[in-house]
Parts: C-alpha cells; sequence; structure tokens
C-alpha cells in the first residue's frame, strides 16, 4: 500500500489570457464589493499622505477588531453624526470640508498640527488615493475572476453559515468543485482569499471595485442564465430580474451609466447600513450596452 | 531535518479523464473524500510517493507536474524564495485539514509547493 499523504492543492501558472473578443459592443460592467467597514484594515506606512477618510476607516476598523459588536452606527454616534453621512463620507461619496475634519479630528483626539496636516492633504488632488483603491482589482484580475461564482465564493464566507468546505460551497452555488477550486486558486492568488485556518476562510477583497469595459460577453451570458435558473428555483424569495431595450440618444448614453453607477452605489450604503446577520448571497448585476450596429456604411 | 519531497501534483485542464487515466494503466487509486475535493491519488506500493490532480482552468497556463516539499515554517520558506531570486504565486494558506501550504516559482520558472503538516 501505498505511505499515507495529506493532499496538497493549489495549481499555479504565469500567464492570463483572455480568451473572449470584444465583438463590437461596449459593455459596461460593474463588479464590486460592498464591505462593512470592519473587514476594511487599511494600512499605510507614511501616514503623512494619509487622508482623513482613511484616518477615520482605521479607527472604526480598530474599534471593530476590540469589539466585535462595534458598528458604524456606534462610531457615527461617538463622532456626532448622523450614520448615514459618515457612511457616504467613509466612501468616498461626501467630500469632507476643513470644518468637518477639525470637529471630528477633534472627536478623535488627533493633535492640532495633524488635523492642520489633513487638512491641507485634503486640497490636493486625490488622485494617487483613488488609484490606490481601484488598483486592488486590476483589469486582468477583473477579467480572471468575470465568471459569477468567484464573487459569490467570497460572498459565502462572510454569512455565518459558511463552510470551508469545498463540497458545501459546489452544492449550495450548484458549481462543480473543480471550477469551485479553479476559481478558489484565482482568489487566493490574486490575494481576494485568505485561508487563515481550518475554519477561517477570509474575503481580503475590502473595498476592491474594477471597472472595465471588455468584459467576456460569455461570463455576462452565463451570469444571465444563472439568474434565470435562480428565479424559476427560488420562489418566494425577493429577486428581481428584468431587461429592457431601448433607443437611446447617444449623448445621454453617458448619463445613463452614470446613473447606473449611482444606484450600484446606493445598494452598496444600504447594505451597509443593514442591521441583521448576513445569511443570503444575492449577485446585482448591471449591463448597459448597445445591441445593434449603427455604423454608417458606404452604399 | 531535511526538506523531503513529499508528494507529486498533476494541474490538468480536465482531471477526471486524467485520473480515469492512470487509473486504468497503473491501478492507481483516487480518492476525493477530503474538504477540498482534492483527488488524493495513492499508487498503491510501498515505495516511492503519491500525488495528487488539482483543476486549472482553460485559459490558465498548461498543465504540468508540481512537487511539494515539506518544510517546517511554510511562510520562512516563502520569505527564503524571494530572497533567492524566485517567487511566491500564492502565498502561505492553511488547508481545511490544518496543512499549510504555499505555491512559488525557482529560479527556473518552475512552480512546486510548499508545504507543512498540521502539528
Amino acid at each position: 500500500m501505498g505511505q499515507a499523504f495529506r493532499p496538497g492543492l493549489f495549481g499555479a501558472w504565469v500567464v492570463f489570457d483572455q480568451t473572449d473578443g470584444h465583438c463590437g459592443f461596449t459593455v459596461v460592467v460593474v463588479v464590486s464589493y460592498h464591505r462593512r467597514m470592519k473587514a476594511h484594515v487599511l494600512t499605510d506606512p507614511t501616514p503623512a499622505t494619509r487622508r482623513f477618510r482613511q484616518v477615520l476607516q482605521e479607527e472604526l476598523a480598530k474599534r471593530c477588531a476590540r469589539n466585535p459588536r462595534y458598528s458604524l452606527r456606534a462610531f457615527a454616534r461617538h463622532l456626532r453624526l448622523d450614520h448615514s453621512t459618515l457612511s457616504q463620507l467613509l466612501r468616498g461619496r461626501r467630500k469632507f470640508t476643513a470644518r468637518t475634519i477639525a470637529s471630528l479630528g477633534a472627536r478623535l483626539s488627533l493633535a492640532p498640527s495633524v488635523i492642520t496636516q489633513l487638512v491641507e492633504l485634503e486640497r490636493t488632488p486625490p488622485e494617487s488615493w483613488a488609484a490606490r483603491e481601484l488598483k486592488q482589482l486590476s483589469r486582468d484580475a477583473a477579467l480572471s475572476l468575470a465568471e459569477w461564482h468567484h464573487h459569490a465564493i467570497l460572498e459565502l464566507t462572510r454569512l455565518a453559515s459558511f463552510r470551508p468546505d469545498v463540497r458545501w460551497i459546489a452544492r449550495v452555488l450548484d458549481v462543480p468543485v473543480d471550477d469551485v477550486n479553479v476559481a478558489i486558486t484565482r482568489l487566493v492568488r490574486l490575494g481576494l482569499l485568505d485561508m487563515q485556518a481550518p475554519t477561517r476562510w477570509v474575503d481580503k477583497a475590502g473595498n476592491a471595485e474594477a471597472r472595465i469595459d471588455d468584459l467576456s460577453l460569455r461570463a455576462i451570458s452565463a451570469l444571465a442564465g444563472r439568474a434565470r435558473a435562480l428565479v424559476r428555483s427560488t420562489s418566494g424569495r425577493p429577486a428581481h430580474y428584468s431587461a429592457t431595450t431601448l433607443a437611446v440618444p447617444s449623448l445621454t448614453s453617458r448619463r445613463i451609466a452614470e446613473r447606473v453607477d449611482r444606484f450600484r452605489r446606493e445598494i452598496g450604503e444600504l447594505l451597509e447600513n443593514a442591521d441583521g446577520e448576513r445569511d443570503q448571497v444575492y449577485c446585482l448585476e448591471l449591463a448597459f450596452f448597445p445591441v445593434a450596429d449603427l455604423t454608417p456604411t458606404e452604399s | 531535518m531535511g526538506q523531503p519531497v513529499m508528494q507529486w501534483q498533476i494541474l490538468a485542464r480536465d482531471p477526471d479523464t486524467l485520473t480515469a487515466f492512470y487509473a486504468k494503466l497503473f491501478g492507481w487509486r483516487v480518492n476525493t473524500d477530503n474538504a477540498m475535493g482534492y483527488r488524493t491519488v495513492d499508487t498503491e506500493s510501498n515505495r516511492g510517493i503519491n500525488g495528487g490532480v488539482w483543476p486549472i482552468g482553460p485559459t490558465e497556463g498548461h498543465p504540468l507536474v508540481q512537487l511539494f516539499v515539506e518544510v517546517h515554517d511554510v511562510a520562512a520558506y516563502a520569505a527564503k524564495v524571494e530572497q533567492l531570486g524566485g517567487q511566491v504565486l500564492i502565498p502561505p494558506q492553511t488547508l481545511p485539514d490544518g496543512d499549510q501550504l504555499a505555491i512559488v516559482l525557482d529560479t527556473e520558472g518552475l512552480s512546486l509547493g510548499l508545504m507543512q503538516r498540521r502539528a
């Protein structure tokens, strides 16, 4: 008989290929994660360049680490802010004024010199911070995670009922075990999933967000098929799936895309402030793209 | 104490077909009864080492064979790989059975696993 041994696991590769073409479509797909801030511990080795938003996020993360029951609402109460206002500030949906920084900085017992520095920093263009925030999920990474179940696996880890067992994941997502393992390997390799202990898998995507304009149409099609199947099989569970085809003035299409993006963010904020333990995983899919090729041709 | 090669692993596009192939060819026994659904391969021999098969996606590299080396500290060896000019592809992870594992590249670009049995 062969000697006893335990599984090894995980493949390794270097090259990612993109096999699906663009097909002449302009596809807007948003792949996003909205996280409770306690899961988003930001670190920056140079405190002098930290923006005030980071300072707040880090402080919230520290408090949540000390007290698992600590919440955004509790932090808002401490800061004497409305929790929705704090949420908007933390997510970058609302700008900090010098007055706000001074007020909140004092509530956090920051030194006046630090507050002055933070006010000055807030006046500088935010490109570098924004770029750093978004680069967490590169274009290649986003493309490699185009299939819906990658994101679903990350979300599953957030459930109280999560079981770090691929057979369980495969069953609840109705995805083959091999597909789950390929996805897990990608997620781990990209640093989006961390298997920290035998019973603890941590979604490390944080506020990762990627906006890509040439996501595989195959992936979109697969997701749509999944949605149709689930809508049929999940009677009684709140769900919505709809598609509308519209004639759109070219100049308006950008505004529509922006409005769709705004809607997505609102959903994220709603989720962030939602009470109760997370016990379900949903997919919110938003796509807006032309379906007709109206490029003039020579007669 | 040394750092022995403990097992081999094949990365396969179609693991079912591959394991069926080796089962028919050599009589190797495949078992997936573990939390990762990992295909362990028992060569049914007292000599040599056993292995396993792990799936890869259709757009990711190509099928290959990896060796798994047992170390006493996966994180430390992963750091050592980078010091010596290698690369860490998958940082140390703790598997459901308690074993630790990292995947690294050597200076030739060959991938290998660093593994540590659960205490």
